[in-house]
């Protein structure tokens, strides 16, 4: 028998988590009761089992004196009745001694791990209030049965609260012992890439560019869970991709999702182990984190990229609780961030005592060196001689968008300047835009190595977009901020760029004539603007920050 | 359409459709026919005789009914008409149809006992004296005769009437099966074992339910050995999941019970666990107060009873919750009754402040005294200590009720009935309680039906007094009834509510699952209207802590002592003849019963004291004592059942000692200082208090954890000059401190009386 080592152990009981932490025996093939509880619970699962049975004999817990030691005894019964050869395990010589003397029987104690954390960092776990908490002295206790143990103890030295010997033990066993038998064969890096289905490819771009170099740098094997369609693209650039379905695209009740998408991503943590996870996205989803608590999902560290600028019409910081369950909070530089006004703005690092926060500078997929020139740029689009102006609205709702073609179409014409209307690669064919055989669209991913090949651009002002345009475009820009985003503040990055002369903007209900009229004009005029800021590699920054969480051990 | 053929076609056809098991299609044939009951009752009979062969209750009781409407019905379907309706709760109709065909007093014998059956819960007396010749009933009569008189509590009628029953039916387990609950009934648990015993082996349900039922009794012994051997055994069974949470809660193993609903979802998904039995898992879940682990369940797909599901959905556990669903098993667990229905009444918390007291007692307001038997203990004496140091200070009896849970006489609840009743105040057995007519609002309805089991049972003939009296006050006794009342008087707004615990928290006294009790009390002491007393400081002391409220939020109500039962004797005892010592208590595992004889034992070998020594008690170590007495040689130990006037047993003895491992204000104590007996005890609980511990009067108190050889010596060092002291300061302890003046005063307090 192969595979993991399967266990018998109470719902609530954090041992699982480090079992899978010993290299002994974790796919040893043998059946291990996590405790006496675990065992006397199935009884008949120890004595069906066609191979070697280990039960973990725990000291007391938040058990009444009387009912851990009639457990106890009725285990003994149990054993002694029986034919099946069952060895006794306890957390440690001591508890296995003292165990030993309980039972009457030898108890061996369980290999030592192996010290995964050496700094400063302590944490304080506790049963007293029933389930298993994370004490905290400046906050309220944090339920513990949302991280796993054999993450804990890589983050921080674990102590117990008084008064309950077993988790004393269990404590002590998680934080290891120096020099133990680590047992670790040497691998890449794995991370986990976890992508929400966000509007147009934003999240997917973002975490391209930072996956690149989690490959090039550390050389890490990355792989996606993408709930984006952008499946195809992610494949493109060389990577795993799971392509995965939200509860809205299957119809499904969301309960019944959350525990299926638990099922299946506890299901690819088990087999990867990885090191890392990583989600780009507002917040974490519960399924990653209910995933990862899972005994045998490994220890990997978990990281959220969740980028600043929310409209400030999202109040308080509920929406960001989930952020406490990260290790690392990065939050992708804004050039806009002057104006956010958003509750994420200024949102302090330390603040659960395990996240950190950091902001990086703007991650864009496309670097400086693989800009093209104007004349390798339409080439590559296939485009001829002229003005073009590149009109990229994406998948953002644009107050009356019908209007603003129709304006920028009488714009364009008036100033005879061609538009080449970029389409999502994700989208489906607008009909709307086939009436006109005049008009020319590219559907191009990543389309900025190309932007030296328009005089200007007409865009909505997403994270990416907008830092591909102010950073790697010196041509005339006018920004369309969306509104479907609930939570990107496009107007306020918008207005930020054309108060410092970065670009200009169409106001949602403004006249667009005369601003149209004036933008088509610096684009006739083919108008520089040298006054933007220089590139970044933000991209490099995030991946780096994520491979230190890799390494990190205090 | 009615067709009008012959008898003979008919009843062959009949036959033809019975065979085949057409059993519906059969009636329908003989009611199509036109051969109506009245002209044709032979056939109808038929049909019935075939519809009982086959099992079908229902069709036989349809085809009856038409018989008995018809005027035509035969003594067997009369009888087979009253037992069906007996088995199905409604005694009245089995009562209407056997004295329209049998009289009052019927000659036949099965008829008899089916009346006497009927007429249990009506008229008691008369039901008694039909059941007499119960013996000689058909088996079905004499098993429905052996479960009325469990029923009304006459159990040792219903072991005499099932050893009978056994001498004609030696092979029917059900029988041998009931004897045995019989016999736990009544504390004859080396009966009740043996019979367990021998019904072990049978199928593997009938062997789970024996198990289940020996490690209750053996538990109930403190015989731990055996419980924890028949548990193993319980534990080895492919036995249903019921089976083992049934016995995880009989073994105070929570974490036990919780890890076996934790396993359900996959055993239920890989078929192992039926649909049928997931059910009543999560109906035995709803019955511990389990609500979230029985939403648990349901959310992971597992089947529900149709009224539980309603139940629960009303509480916001739906498909469209109102409250957030468990995400988690940790969650799961948190969710408990009767925490999640508390507050009881939030929107009327936030509509109406509540007043700042409760009103003073007016003269014509009743008092409402509730415990759970009156059985021979400590606590029971002192409940019937309330009653006479009320009616003592001058509150009319009339005024003055007291309702018991129980008050069955074979099963010793009834101990101190008839001293409670020469009291002169009301006494209610609220187990004959109609709860059918019980009126209460719906949200009451569901408050109480999503109570745990065992408080819903109390809580309901309990609201239904209630309603009927209208106190002003409802003092609970102990926990188990202080949690009923408390619960009874918060919903029906009764004026004042007392609880008085006892002595220490209910785990301390084997409680397990405690959270019940916690909960309640953390309710209720919210509200003004509601005060809890314990009996010492250190019990208060206790509850405080248990239940994680500041000091002094439970008061004192101390003990009391009859002064005109417990006079002293006179003079210190006279020198010559063995010392008399004694011991009174419960015998069970926490008065250390083996180790006061051991103790006696060591005292009498060790030291060369001449004894005699004398137990009074009664408790499931009994039999244990006995042997462990035979072991000690303590040949010449009498052992006494509890007395109703226990003051001659301490002028008749010279010393008390008690080796208890668990006290609150230990009554023995009290009484046998007052008495002027010298005093030996451990030092548990409020032992110390308790007793007078200054100059030549002085008692002993003995380390808590003292072992019998040591106990021996410092008794025998300490006798000569206890036994020889005069005991007036002993006396004058306990009138100065226990009084049935203060008592009364601090109750009437508590009620709300004009001082």
């Amino acid at each position: 028998m192969s595979g993991p080592r399967p266990w018998l152990a109470h719902a609530t009981d954090p041992l699982p988590q480090l079992l899978s932490e010993h290299p002994s025996l974790d796919g040893a093939g043998g059946l291990i009761a996590a405790s006496q509880v675990a065992a006397l619970a199935d009884w008949q699962s120890i004595e069906r089992w066609p191979g070697e049975v280990s039960i973990v004999l725990r000291r007391i817990g938040q058990e009444e004196p009387a009912e851990w030691r009639d457990g106890l005894a009725i285990l003994l019964r149990l054993i002694s009745g029986s034919r099946k050869d069952v060895r006794l395990l306890a957390l440690n010589p001591a508890a296995a001694d003292f165990l030993a003397r309980e039972t009457g029987l030898p108890v061996a104690a369980l290999p030592d791990l192996p010290r995964r954390y050496a700094g400063a960092c302590r944490l304080t776990l506790s049963r007293a209030e029933g389930p298993l908490q994370i004490l905290r002295i400046e906050a309220g206790p944090l339920p513990a049965r949302q991280y796993n143990l054999a993450r804990l103890r890589r983050m921080a030295v674990i102590d117990a609260a008084p008064g309950d010997p077993d988790l004393s033990d269990l404590a002590a066993h998680a934080n290891g012992v120096a020099g133990a038998d680590a047992g670790d064969g040497a691998r890449a890096p794995v991370v986990v890439v976890v992508v929400p289905n966000g509007i147009g490819l934003g999240h997917v771009t973002r975490m391209l560019a930072v996956a690149r170099h989690l490959r090039q740098d550390r050389g890490a094997r990355v792989v996606f869970w993408s709930f984006s369609r952008a499946a195809g693209i992610i494949s493109r650039f060389g990577f795993e991709t799971v392509l995965r379905q939200t509860a809205q695209h299957l119809g499904a009740e969301t309960g019944d999702w959350l525990k299926w998408e638990t099922e299946e991503f506890a299901a690819l943590l088990r087999g990867l182990k990885p090191d890392l996870v990583v989600q780009d996205s507002s917040a974490l989803q519960r399924f990653v984190v209910d995933a990862l608590a899972r005994p045998g999902s490994g220890a990997a560290r978990l990281a959220l990229i969740r980028r600043g600028m929310w409209q400030a019409s999202v109040l308080g910081t509920e929406a960001l609780a989930s952020e406490e369950l990260a290790d690392l909070v990065l939050e992708p530089g804004d050039l806009a961030s002057e104006a956010d006004r958003g509750v994420t703005r200024g949102r302090s690092a330390n603040r659960t005592g395990f996240a950190r926060m950091a902001v990086s500078a703007p991650v864009t997929l496309t670097g400086r060196d693989e800009v093209l020139d104007r004349r390798s740029a339409r080439r590559a689009l296939g485009l001829g001689r002229g003005r073009l102006c590149l009109v990229s609205l994406g998948g953002e709702a644009i107050g009356d968008w019908n209007l603003l073609a129709r304006n920028l179409v009488a714009a364009a014409d008036r100033a005879r300047i061609g538009l080449v209307w970029a389409r999502s690669p994700l989208a489906a064919p607008d009909p709307m835009l086939g009436l006109r055989p005049d008009i020319v669209t590219r559907s191009v991913y990543p389309l900025a190595p190309c932007l030296a090949a328009f005089d200007g651009v007409v865009s909505s002002v997403g994270y990416n977009s907008f830092h591909e345009l102010m950073q790697l475009y010196d041509g005339p820009v006018l920004f369309v901020p969306g509104r479907h985003s609930r939570l990107d503040d496009q107007a306020a990055r918008a207005q930020f760029a054309a108060s410092r002369g970065w670009a200009t903007h169409l106001a949602e209900g403004g006249a667009q004539h005369d601003v149209l009229s004036a933008f088509m004009a610096d684009v006739r005029a083919a108008r520089r603007v040298p006054a933007r800021p220089e590139w970044r590699n933000g991209a490099s920054e995030v991946a780096g920050a994520l491979g230190d969480l890799l390494g990190a051990g205090g | 359409m009615r067709s009008n053929v012959g008898a003979g076609t008919v009843r062959l056809e009949l036959v033809e459709l019975c065979s085949k098991g057409q059993l519906a299609t059969a009636h329908l044939r003989l009611l199509d026919s036109g051969l109506d009951a009245v002209d044709h009752p032979g056939l109808w009979e038929f049909l019935e005789r075939r519809f009982v062969e086959a099992g079908d209750a229902l069709l036989a009781h349809r085809v009856r009914r038409d018989l008995l409407a018809a005027e035509v019905a035969s003594t067997d379907i009369v009888l087979n008409e009253a037992r069906y309706e007996i088995e199905n709760n409604r005694p009245g109709r089995a009562r209407t149809y056997i004295e329209n065909a049998f009289g009052p007093d019927p000659g036949n014998d099965e008829a008899r006992v089916l009346l006497g059956v009927a007429l249990t819960s009506e008229d008691k007396e008369r039901a008694l004296r039909l059941l007499e010749g119960a013996a000689t009933g058909t088996e079905a009569a004499t098993l429905l005769a052996i479960d009325a008189l469990r029923d009304i509590g006459e159990l040792r009628r219903a072991r005499r009437l099932c050893e009978a029953a056994l001498e004609r039916y030696p092979r029917n387990a059900m029988f041998s099966n009931r004897l045995g609950w019989i016999a736990e009934g009544t504390g004859d648990f080396e009966t009740a074992i043996s019979i367990v015993s021998t019904t072990r082996a049978g199928d593997i349900e009938g062997e789970a339910q024996a198990l289940n039922r020996l490690v209750r009794i053996h538990r109930r012994l403190g015989d731990r050995a055996a419980t924890i051997a028949h548990a193993a055994d319980l534990l080895r069974l492919d036995a249903r999941p019921t089976q083992k949470l049934r016995l995880a809660r009989a073994l105070g193993q929570p974490r036990l019970l919780e890890h076996l609903v934790s396993l359900l979802p996959a055993q239920f998904a890989r078929a192992e666990v039926t649909g049928d039995e997931a059910g009543k898992v999560i109906g035995f879940l709803l019955e511990q107060g389990y609500v979230g682990l029985a939403v648990f369940l349901w959310q992971a797909g597992l089947p529900i009873a149709p009224a539980e599901k309603l139940l629960l959905e009303r509480f916001g556990f739906g498909v469209n919750p109102g409250r957030q669903l468990p995400q988690s098993f940790d969650e799961a667990l948190s969710i408990r009754s009767p925490d999640i229905l508390f507050p009881l009444y939030p929107e009327c918390a936030e509509a109406t402040p509540q007043a700042a007291s409760a009103p003073v007692l007016r003269d014509s307001d009743r008092v409402l005294l509730v415990n759970s038997v009156l059985s021979a203990g400590g606590a029971e004496r002192q409940f019937l200590m309330v009653a006479r140091s009320l009616v003592a200070a001058g509150l009319s009896p009339d005024r003055l009720h007291a309702a018991l849970f129980s008050m069955e006489g074979d099963r010793g609840h009834d101990h101190f009935e008839a001293e409670l009743r020469a009291t002169g105040i009301h006494v209610h057995d609220l187990s004959r309680e109609d709860i059918s007519k019980i009126a209460m609002r719906d949200r009451d309805r569901d408050i109480v039906a999503m109570l745990p089991a065992r408080l819903s049972t109390d809580v309901l003939p309990l609201w239904r007094l209630v309603q009927r009296l209208e106190p002003a006050v409802v003092h609970g006794w102990q926990d188990r009834a202080s949690i009923a009342a408390g619960l009874v008087g918060r919903m029906l707004e009764v004026e004042r509510t007392v609880l008085s615990v006892r002595n220490m928290r209910p785990r301390k006294r084997g409680e397990d699952f405690d959270w019940v009790p916690r909960s309640v009390y953390r309710e209720l002491l919210a509200s003004p209207s509601v005060a809890i007393t314990a009996n010492s400081f250190e019990g208060a002391r206790d509850y405080e802590d248990w239940l994680g409220l500041a000091g002094d939020s439970l008061s004192v109500l101390s003990n009391a002592i009859d002064e005109a039962v417990f006079k002293p004797r006179s003079g210190p005892r006279q020198p010559g003849g063995p010392i008399r010592i004694l011991g009174v208590f419960r015998l069970t595992e926490n008065k250390r019963p083996i180790l006061w004889l051991e103790t006696i034992a060591a005292l009498r070998a060790s030291h060369a004291v001449e004894i005699a020594p004398r137990l009074v008690g009664a408790g499931p170590m009994a039999d244990e004592v006995r042997r462990s007495a035979a072991r000690l040689g303590l040949d010449d130990l009498t052992i006494e059942a509890p007395l109703p006037d226990p003051s001659d047993i301490y002028r008749s003895s010279d010393v008390l000692l008690l080796m208890s491992s668990v006290e609150g204000t230990p009554n023995v104590v009290l009484e046998a200082q007052a008495c002027g007996l010298p005093v030996a005890a451990c030092q548990v609980g409020g032992v110390q208090k308790a007793m007078h511990l200054d100059g030549e009067d002085a008692g002993l108190l003995l380390d808590a954890d003292v072992g019998a050889a040591d106990a021996a010596g410092a008794i025998a060092a300490w006798l000569p000059e206890a036994l020889a002291a005069p005991g007036k300061a002993r006396v004058d302890f306990i009138r100065r401190n226990y009084s049935m003046q203060a008592l009364a005063r601090n109750l009437l307090g508590l009620y709300g009386a004009r001082t």
